[in-house]
């Protein structure tokens, strides 16, 4: 077991010790840890009603807006909330010179109920503020109603399977009748930024394991290795050992830094509120809190993935040059590439399979579930088991590749 | 310096890589035409929906029916047909819209026009179907004042940052004078989707063409032949000329042939009629006098220009990295990075930079959608010409450079 | 202690590297000489388990060659090996010795003995990119040595090496041999002539000749010959014999060639040398025959 750890000590040198590897590492660590900051960096303008231009920065906008929302947090969205918001939102003039966000109406009276309104508008299917200035309190009294109404149009109209609608309508059952609104700006934030975090880790990943095989083909390496005595078996597990560590500690580290960093701005609350304040999404019977753990931990699973699929690539391919052109292509073509709504659900959900659309919220909350042998199984679930096994069918032929490797 | 040339040719496209890059592009057109098709509905005569390649016999019909100039008589009929449909409470559901069977079997035969009135109707960047319920004929015929006022409207807007100048309007409102009128309706279903997929194909495009590239200087250094070359009569003149114009031959040749299959390949499913349907068609509050077909092709010409600058840089990369893998590592970097660059709530310039990027050019068609101009005081150019002119510049700049770095290279 | 090589080929294609190549070695320095692609780096990769045959095995007292047993006792340096050009010596070595499953503190102790014997211990802690190619040839014969391999493979070990360097390494394999079975191939021949007790001779894939220095000799003993002629004639014997050695004396030509019979009435036979028996085994290919 030492002689293990201690090869693998020596491809973690090989590995950390090349200049790429550094300079890869700073950047994407860096600028995975400033990007958080990307929305509430520099400033707002709007124009006040005596016509002068007021600056305000973006940083005391969100806090305002966070305020906003704590206020409103642990209260029940129910038809007195929706009036409070309606009454708010009718003092605001639509027809003006200026948009109505800038107006002091809005912002002194409508906007701390702006969630509230974007919810009801989901909901109603609103097209803007003035259809819901209209709005009565018979139609808000509605709002649970249509709600469910909303989901169960959605169950009976949509082409899928028997049991995935039983599964739909199971969630839609178990979900609680009505909703609380909790401020959850820092679960949101933080969900969005992972998306890009987790790519730029996945190209990292691609930069620093591509040479892991390949580069021992290409300095001549190889002869040595492959003709020591642990060269066809140890050594391998090293090398795969060692990929592995140094992609999941990348991923876990900016996955942490986003975290904290958007708690700490944004703030904790909403962790146990339900997903569905999230915006149009599944009814999955988990909470906030819990939904950003489990994408978490299917970016975590993308990561290694990508991280496999290098790993075989390079035994495979002889030569870092090529591993790195096919991993761009895994991680740059399918976000040019856009499957529509139209097309049929295997499609869909295999496109969610692509290591790079795992990496993305949507990806895990998918409305669509993996049905296997009848068994319904949600996308958070799925993922995670799905690039285990991707994985380790890359290991297997990176480990044969390397070790049956011919120097002619 | 034929000999030489003919060689360097060879040394591009006997690699592995290039053989495979039409493999890759054409894999590409194919999946594109696939989300094309999956995408594409239509309805048939009874207001029922139709999908993928069978929706496209029913769009030719629907657009015969509206085919031709798009007078204010025309705009002001379709309002007239609306306000019927919509007048009989037959038509109508629960909440007073018109139901969905009835709009598709009487009115979305007109739905180009519908978006159009919406569009000059509404509120600026808020078009709103809606609005057509409080239209009269009347105000149909005042079609062309009202969109004209949209684009005023549009350039007099405040941006959090920053306004468009008096001269910038100035200049805007002149090249909207121009624009022909009338507007042409036609079949333009395969104008559309050939546009809505051209940006990511040029993109792999470029990207399969830069990793053909990437390795052209650096490889020498990587095999050990710069030895040899830089030690030999011809190794640091003639040799560096023929790569650049073995490189420009082959990447010419390589997006003139795929974007050739790529518009034909579009066009046997969809057929191309329509070419000569105003680009307004699509995006009514352009200010660009520009037929959809001619409006396609001179993206095609900017995506070019982007797709030559990027070979250009990719090479300068070459001349400098001394290992195929960093230099493709570079390039790809700086080819791709920006496309994550989101604009800027605060900085005009920022955003008008962030447009020249190459990739972002490569989404050329989105420039007729735009007022942007480029320039200093006096001269303003419009963005896509203004990409145009400026990418071959660039790619000038580069190869000079290139060449000052490769004549002073030296083999340690 | 036994190697044993059966009936051993290698096709690339038409090409046969290695052509039904039976041999089998014991204790003792091999030395296997051959014109460039007869097959030796071919046949010692297919020895050290890196190159898999087309058919025939090869096998150290029964263990074949593809088990870690076997390759626990081989050590190899190929021509041109491969380094991390950011390590320093020190821990190429501790890697290799990694590799070759030396527990640490054993390994720690011969790498440094090893470094000394090959002259590199003031070098131990430099990063090898700043190493000259001979530099790092000695290191590549430290790290064949870190197993006390029962079985070693050197494949050109002494390209890059001064003289000084040359005759050092030539002690090393000397005295190792005596208990292993050393195999080391090089266009050196006197290196050969000078450490190995038996010659290999290799052509077109195949062993044409196996035997002591003596032995192989034979086979041109009273073959060579010395002789100063008129460059007319020198011009002759060029195209028709196999010359070994040709310089200009005064307004004549001083040649040593191979010949069955005296080739003109001023030779003179000179003592055979192995370096004599290369040309006349090789030159045939030089001259496309």
């Amino acid at each position: 077991m030492n002689l293990f750890f201690d090869l693998a000590g020596y491809e973690f040198k090989k590995i950390l010790c090349r200049k790429r590897t550094v300079i890869t590492l700073t950047l994407v660590v860096l600028i995975g840890a400033l990007s958080v900051f990307g929305t509430i960096i520099g400033n707002y303008y709007y124009t006040d009603e005596n016509g002068n231009e007021i600056t305000v920065s973006r940083y005391d906008e969100e806090m305002i807006d966070r305020r906003y929302g704590e206020e409103l947090s642990g209260r029940v969205i129910d038809a007195d909330l929706i009036m409070e918001a309606v009454e708010a939102y009718r003092q605001v003039p639509l027809n003006g010179d200026r948009h109505y966000a800038d107006t002091e109406e809005y912002r002194n009276n409508a906007r701390k109920y702006s969630q509230i309104y974007h919810i009801a508008r989901r909901t109603f299917n609103l097209n803007g503020v003035e259809d819901f200035q209209n709005l009565t309190r018979e139609q808000a009294e509605q709002f649970d109603k249509i709600r469910r109404e909303n989901r169960e149009y959605v169950i009976e109209n949509s082409k899928i399977s028997e049991n995935m609608r039983a599964y739909w309508q199971k969630c839609l059952d178990g979900s609680p009748k009505t909703l609380t609104y909790e401020e959850s700006g820092g679960y949101y934030r933080f969900v969005t930024i992972m998306y890009t975090t987790a790519m730029m880790a996945g190209a990292a990943i691609a930069i620093i394991i591509s040479g892991i095989f390949s580069e021992e083909y290409t300095n001549g390496a190889d002869s040595l290795i492959l003709s020591s005595k642990h060269g066809k078996g140890l050594v391998i597990g090293a090398k795969l050992f060692a990929a592995f560590v140094i992609s999941a500690v990348l991923i876990i580290l900016l996955t942490a830094i986003n975290y904290v960093e958007a708690m700490m701005i944004w703030g904790t609350g909403g962790a146990d509120a339900q997903l569905v304040l999230m915006g149009n999404i599944f009814p999955y019977k988990i909470t906030i809190g819990q939904s950003a753990l489990l994408y978490s931990i299917c970016a975590l699973a993308a990561c290694l993935l990508f991280a496999a699929i290098t790993a075989m690539l390079s035994a495979m391919l002889k030569a870092p040059f090529n591993t790195i052109v096919i991993m761009a292509i895994l991680l740059i073509v399918p976000m040019f590439i856009n499957v529509p709504d139209e097309a049929p659900i295997w499609v869909l959900t295999l496109n969610n399979l692509l290591p790079t659309n795992m990496m993305a919220f949507w990806g895990a909350m998918y409305e669509y579930q993996y049905e296997i042998f009848g068994l319904i199984i949600p996308p958070y679930v799925f993922i995670p088991v799905f690039a285990a096994a991707a994985s380790c069918a890359c290991v297997y032929f990176a480990y044969r590749a390397f070790k049956k490797h011919q120097i002619s | 310096m034929l000999d030489i040339l003919k060689f360097e040719l060879y040394k591009i496209v006997k690699r592995k890589r290039f053989l495979f890059s039409p493999i890759i592009i054409l894999g590409t057109i194919i999946i594109l035409l696939s989300a094309a098709l999956s995408s594409a509905y239509s309805y048939d005569g009874n207001g029922n929906h139709v999908f993928g390649y069978k929706a496209i016999k029913y769009e030719k019909a629907r657009a015969e029916k509206i085919s031709g100039e798009l007078t204010p008589e025309k705009v002001a009929d379709v309002i007239e047909l609306y306000n019927i449909v919509a007048s009989d409470t037959d038509n109508l559901t629960e909440y007073d819209t018109i139901k969905d069977s009835v709009y598709n079997s009487e009115l979305y035969p007109y739905q180009k026009i519908i978006r159009c009135v919406a569009v000059a109707y509404t509120q600026t960047g808020q078009p709103d179907y809606r609005i057509i319920n409080t239209l009269t004929y009347d105000d149909g015929l005042d079609f062309y004042n009202r969109r004209d006022k949209q684009v005023i409207d549009t350039l007099n807007m405040d941006y959090s940052y920053g306004n468009y100048s008096d001269e910038e309007k100035n200049v805007i409102l002149k090249f909207n004078e121009n624009v022909s009128e009338p507007y042409v309706l036609g079949y333009t279903l395969g104008w559309e989707s050939l546009i809505e997929y051209a940006f990511p194909f040029f993109v792999i495009l470029t990207f399969v063409a830069l990793i053909n590239v990437s390795s052209v200087f650096s490889n020498e250094f990587q095999r050990g032949t710069a030895q040899v070359i830089l030690s030999s009569k011809h190794g640091r003149s003639k040799i560096f000329t023929a790569k650049i114009i073995s490189v420009f031959l082959i990447s010419t040749l390589m997006f003139a042939v795929f974007v050739g299959i790529y518009v034909l390949t579009f066009a046997a499913v969809y057929g191309l009629g329509g070419s000569g349907a105003s680009i307004q068609s699509l995006i009514l509050l352009s200010v660009y006098d520009l037929t959809l077909g001619e409006a396609f092709f001179t993206a095609v010409i900017i995506a070019y220009a982007a797709f030559i600058f990027v070979i250009f840089l990719t090479l300068t990369i070459s001349v400098v990295c001394k290992s195929n893998f960093t230099s493709v590592l570079l390039a790809l970097a700086l080819y791709f990075i920006p496309i994550f660059l989101n604009y800027s709530k605060s900085s005009k310039l920022f955003n008008y930079i962030v447009d020249l990027f190459p990739i972002k050019a490569l989404n050329a068609f989105e420039m007729f959608k735009q007022y942007k101009l480029y320039g200093f005081s006096d001269t303003l150019v419009r963005q896509p010409y203004f990409v145009m002119a400026l990418m071959p510049i660039l790619a000038v700049i580069l190869t000079v450079a290139a060449k000052n770095i490769y004549s002073r290279l030296s083999y340690d | 202690m036994e190697l044993k090589i059966d009936r051993v080929t290698k096709n690339y294609g038409s090409k046969i590297a290695c052509d039904r190549l039976s041999i089998t070695l014991g204790k003792g320095v091999y030395g296997l000489l051959g014109a460039n692609g007869a097959g030796k780096t071919t046949l010692m990769r297919m020895m050290c388990g890196i190159l898999n045959p087309t058919s025939g095995t090869v096998s150290y007292d029964g263990i074949d060659v593809s088990r870690e047993e076997y390759r626990d006792i081989l050590g190899y340096l190929p021509q041109d090996f491969g380094y991390y050009p950011e390590f320093t010596a020190q821990d190429f070595m501790m890697y290799i010795a990694a590799l070759k499953g030396i527990p640490k503190s054993k390994a720690k102790a011969k790498t440094a003995e090893l470094l000394e014997t090959v002259s590199l211990k003031n070098e131990a802690k430099k990063k090898i990119k700043t190493f000259s190619g001979g530099m790092k040839q000695r290191l590549g014969i430290a790290q064949a040595l870190l197993n006390d391999p029962k079985i070693l493979v050197l494949d050109e070990p002494t390209a890059g090496l001064d003289p000084k360097e040359r005759v050092r390494f030539r002690n090393i394999i000397s005295r190792m041999g005596a208990d292993r079975i050393i195999l080391l191939s090089t266009h050196i021949v006197s290196d050969i002539e000078h450490i190995a007790d038996t010659i290999l001779v290799m052509k077109n894939g195949q062993l044409i000749h196996e035997g002591s220095l003596d032995e192989i000799i034979e086979v041109i003993k009273g073959k060579v010959w010395e002789c100063t002629v008129p460059q007319k004639i020198a011009d002759e014997f060029t195209v028709k014999y196999p010359i070994i050695n040709t310089r200009n004396a005064g307004d004549e030509i001083f040649l040593r060639l191979v010949c069955d019979e005296k080739p003109c009435e001023t030779a003179v036979n000179a003592e055979a040398t192995l370096e004599d028996l290369y040309l006349y085994y090789f030159s045939e290919e030089e001259k496309g025959e």
